[in-house]
């Protein structure tokens, strides 16, 4: 949205303009408040006609700056692009070794296109980026701006450094990742988990995993932001939520994402231990662990009793998930707890036991239609009606949304 | 007879009404420069914390609040389809959309089921904890689960919105013009600031004219000046207003008004002090002041921020009835909640505001136009009664006017430059002549307008007046 150059230039074109304007105008009104009667000040007018030029040269000088910086700004953009391109290009021939590394110092569009790098790497190549960054001694640079008061000069290094992914800077990424700055937390929580990606041998006991792990637990970062964060890389993921899960006191805010996070990655391993959170005495811990249970395709045997309770629960996104999960097992055990869900208060809840049932295909969109005709609820025969009619075609029984499925 | 020092009456009062307007001139110039050197203060720190480094993240982020968008309509048939679905393509986690009909006399709510599914379900699921007039029709599409559309009897914009609070269900509540179109970053960047700080209980964004844009599929795909000089005239004013002036006075947490184009507000805050206030025409400032009023008497401490991001853009009054009609309507609801709040003026319990932001909003908004009229009719009489010498008078005058077109070309600046917008040499040029137009005419209908409003506040009370719409191309 706001231009990324640039901004500093006019503000202080802006900042000159009326610090010059102000001290005019206060010079302007102390010299005719030195006279008894405005009208007969005319020895006034001289500073009157000199606030008039002044007012009038930075006028044009913003004007100027208005239409001529556009183009410049633009032309310099392209200019910026063309080098980027040839930069882009030429470490592409380094990694494939057709040419040799540039001469130190690398200019900043060599390092912007040097880091950009990090998104196409994978695999073994990954670590070359490292590599080249520690040869040009880069994160040195970074690790000092990584604590600048400058909150832009902050991030952006700490971007460089989850890009460069070095494990020796994962110390001072930590350390940021207490800064009382939510945003310097968010982009060293994800330098830190890039840089564990990288480590050799991660398992849950790994000291970098426990200081990642301690970190996440005592920085109360806002539930999605862990989520976001421990989605970002798989290897460093998976030993971080295997150590967090099996932790016996853990933050109320960081549970949810924990969970959510294991069926985000299918993580299928960790379902039993999510199982477990189905009893949770906290219904957005047992509507996370059902959620992740759903995508997960795990159905603990042990808890049917319990889900179908679920799925009547006043707390609308326990009986939706529990909705969602029941549809797992096979129609003729859950009929029942789904009829009496169609009748639920919450309209969401309604509208998933629907679906619920579209998905059995035919046995199920009969159950939909006979429920839209005989359920004793008004709001279930109300719901049941919205969607096995088409919308507006009420009244057509050729026209039943379950046959067109 | 002999006044002060020796002068005559007539000549002590003359001199009197000179430093008059001496004084009102350099205060006004100073506090626009105060104001916009704050905004860009603001600006420069937004534009650091939102870098594209920084908002990459927040806009992969899970981490927000869910939004009740409330969006109250009334005759809104021709633009409100494609609101609908510049709200629904927004770029947000959880949201829910509540379109109030208030009572609209044309084929709004039709629209809205053609374009949408509608499907009407029972009136169970509404419970008035805010008293508003009767809901008569509840909607949910089946096309998006999380729009819902309601048709009510007529009672105000105010009580669409308490209706549609009513029914939010959303910890956040982003009250939406429906002759408006978002930004699809806007409820990200917003959001964020309640992430930011817990004490944040309401965000205000930056309105910008949209007329003259190109929008499809409900986002804003080019920005282009309008080819209405009235149009041009209002782009300059709106940059001003938000970059320059409301910026400016978040920068001192002295906001006192939210736009109702665009606002997000804690809901829980706003039911605390009733929701939105039914008789009055500024309802948007009214929730702002007794949020100010009603966390300064508990004590608790609490934040009313605003982004400079331009987030929300608006259809703005393209014939000078309709804009005389909404001035008059604006200045009448300045009046009313100044009135309506007057136990704040100078009141040092609500500390700043008390002392500070509402003293401004009565002695130089609101005030403004009997001092400006009066301003004019004084030089008129003083240079036909040869009290004043005409050389001084029109440098006096010139100053006056490039001070403002300078205050004016600031704003255009922060629009052009860092927002970089109208690539074309043409429209820039365009939006400075603009600037510079402003002065001879535009201003002086404006004036009279607002000079009227002072005189119409009681007889007028709560009427809005219809607005001409051509709706979105």
């Amino acid at each position: 949205m706001w231009r990324r150059v640039g901004s500093y230039l006019y503000h202080l074109v802006l900042l000159i303009i009326l610090v010059v304007e102000l001290t005019t105008l206060a010079a302007l009104v102390y010299t005719l408040l030195a006279y008894s009667n405005l009208h007969q000040a005319l020895a006034g007018y001289d500073f009157l006609k000199l606030a008039l030029v002044i007012c009038t040269v930075c006028i044009l000088v913003l004007v100027a700056y208005i239409l001529i910086y556009p183009p410049l700004s633009q032309r310099a953009d392209v200019r910026y692009q063309r080098r980027y391109a040839v930069w882009l290009q030429r470490w592409c021939d380094v990694l494939l070794d057709v040419a040799d590394l540039p001469r130190a110092p690398l200019p900043s569009v060599g390092i912007a296109a040097l880091l950009d790098q990090s998104a196409l790497l994978a695999g073994s190549d990954s670590k070359w980026l490292g590599a080249v960054v520690s040869r040009y001694g880069l994160e040195r640079r970074w690790l000092r701006e990584a604590k600048s008061r400058r909150v832009d000069q902050r991030l952006a290094a700490l971007a460089a450094l989850e890009a460069a992914a070095l494990p020796h800077t994962l110390p001072l990424v930590l350390e940021q990742m207490h800064s009382r700055h939510l945003l310097t937390q968010i982009a060293a929580a994800r330098a830190a988990v890039r840089i564990l990606a990288v480590m050799p041998d991660l398992h849950p006991k790994h000291d970098s995993v426990l200081q990642v792990a301690t970190a996440l637990v005592e920085v109360h970062l806002p539930p999605g932001i862990v989520e976001e964060i421990l989605s970002l890389d798989l290897r460093a993921s998976q030993p971080l939520l295997t150590e967090l899960l099996g932790r016996r006191v853990l933050p109320v805010t960081l549970v949810q994402p924990l969970i959510a996070v294991v069926g985000q990655l299918r993580l299928v391993d960790m379902a039993a231990r999510i199982a477990d959170f189905v009893t949770s005495p906290r219904p957005a811990e047992v509507a996370a662990a059902l959620r992740t249970l759903t995508i997960l395709g795990y159905f603990p045997p042990v808890a049917l009793p319990v889900v179908r309770r679920y799925a009547l629960d006043t707390h609308a996104a326990v009986a939706l998930e529990a909705v969602r999960l029941l549809a797992l097992l096979p129609l003729e055990r859950v009929q029942d707890v789904l009829w009496r869900a169609l009748a639920h208060p919450v309209w969401e809840v309604r509208r998933e036991t629907i679906y619920a049932l579209l998905q059995y295909g035919t046995p199920g969109i009969e159950l939909a239609q006979q429920a839209a005709q005989q359920h004793s609820d008004e709001a279930a025969l109300h719901i049941a009606r919205q969607f096995t009619l088409i919308p507006g075609q009420q009244g057509a029984p050729e026209l039943w949304l379950g046959t067109a499925v | 007879m002999v006044g002060y020092g020796g002068l005559t009456v007539g000549d002590t009062l003359f001199l009197f009404f000179q430093y008059v307007i001496l004084a009102y001139f350099v205060f006004i110039c100073c506090s626009y420069a105060i104001l916009t050197f704050l905004g860009l203060r603001s600006i420069l720190h937004y534009n650091r914390l939102m870098s594209p480094q920084t908002i990459r993240p927040l806009l992969q982020s899970r981490a927000y609040r869910a939004i009740s968008i409330l969006v109250p309509a009334y005759n809104e048939e021709k633009s409100i389809v494609a609101s609908v679905r510049s709200l629904l393509s927004l770029h947000y986690p959880v949201f829910e959309i509540i379109v109030v009909s208030d009572g609209s006399r044309d084929a709004t709510i039709d629209r809205l089921c053609e374009a949408y599914s509608l499907d009407e379900i029972t009136l169970t699921a509404y419970h008035a904890v805010i008293p508003a007039k009767a809901v008569k029709r509840l909607f949910r599409s089946l096309l998006y689960p999380n729009l819902i559309v309601v048709e009510k009897e007529n009672g105000g914009k105010a009580d669409a919105l308490n209706v549609a609070l009513n029914l939010a269900r959303y910890p956040l509540i982003c009250a939406v013009d429906a002759d408006s179109t978002l930004d699809v970053q806007a409820l990200v960047r917003t959001a964020y600031l309640f992430i930011e700080d817990d004490l944040t209980i309401a965000v205000g964004g930056t309105v910008r004219p949209l007329n003259g844009a190109v929008i499809q599929d409900g986002q804003l795909v080019e920005i282009r000046l309008p080819t209405g000089w009235l149009e041009r005239l209002q782009i300059v004013e709106y940059s001003r207003a938000f970059f320059a002036g409301r910026a400016g006075w978040a920068q001192i947490g002295i906001l006192m008004i939210i736009s109702g184009a665009f606002g997000v507000f804690k809901r829980d805050a706003v039911l605390e002090i009733g929701g939105y206030r039914t008789n009055t025409v500024g309802e948007d400032m009214d929730l702002v002041m007794r949020l100010h009023k009603h966390y300064r008497r508990l004590r608790r401490p609490y934040r009313i921020r605003f982004t400079p991001d331009p987030l929300c853009w608006t259809e703005v009054p393209g014939d000078l009835k309709t804009l005389r009609r909404q001035r008059n309507r604006w200045h009448r609801g300045l009046w009313e909640n100044l009135w309506e709040h007057r136990d704040m003026l100078f009141n040092w319990r609500y500390g700043a505001i008390g002392l500070i932001g509402v003293p401004y909003a009565w002695f130089v908004e609101a005030v403004s136009p009997v001092i400006e009229l009066g301003g004019y009719i004084f030089l008129g009489v003083s240079v036909l009664a040869g009290f004043l010498n005409l050389e001084f008078a029109f440098y006096f005058l010139l100053l006056a006017i490039l001070f403002g077109l300078l205050l004016s070309l600031m704003a255009v600046g922060i629009e052009t430059l860092l927002l970089n917008r109208y690539a074309y040499l043409s429209e820039r040029l365009l939006l400075i002549a603009s600037a510079a137009l402003e002065f001879f005419g535009y201003r002086q209908v404006l004036l009279w307008e607002r000079f009227r409003a002072n005189f119409q506040v009681w007889g007028k009370r709560g009427q809005w007046g219809a607005m001409e719409r051509k709706g979105f191309r």
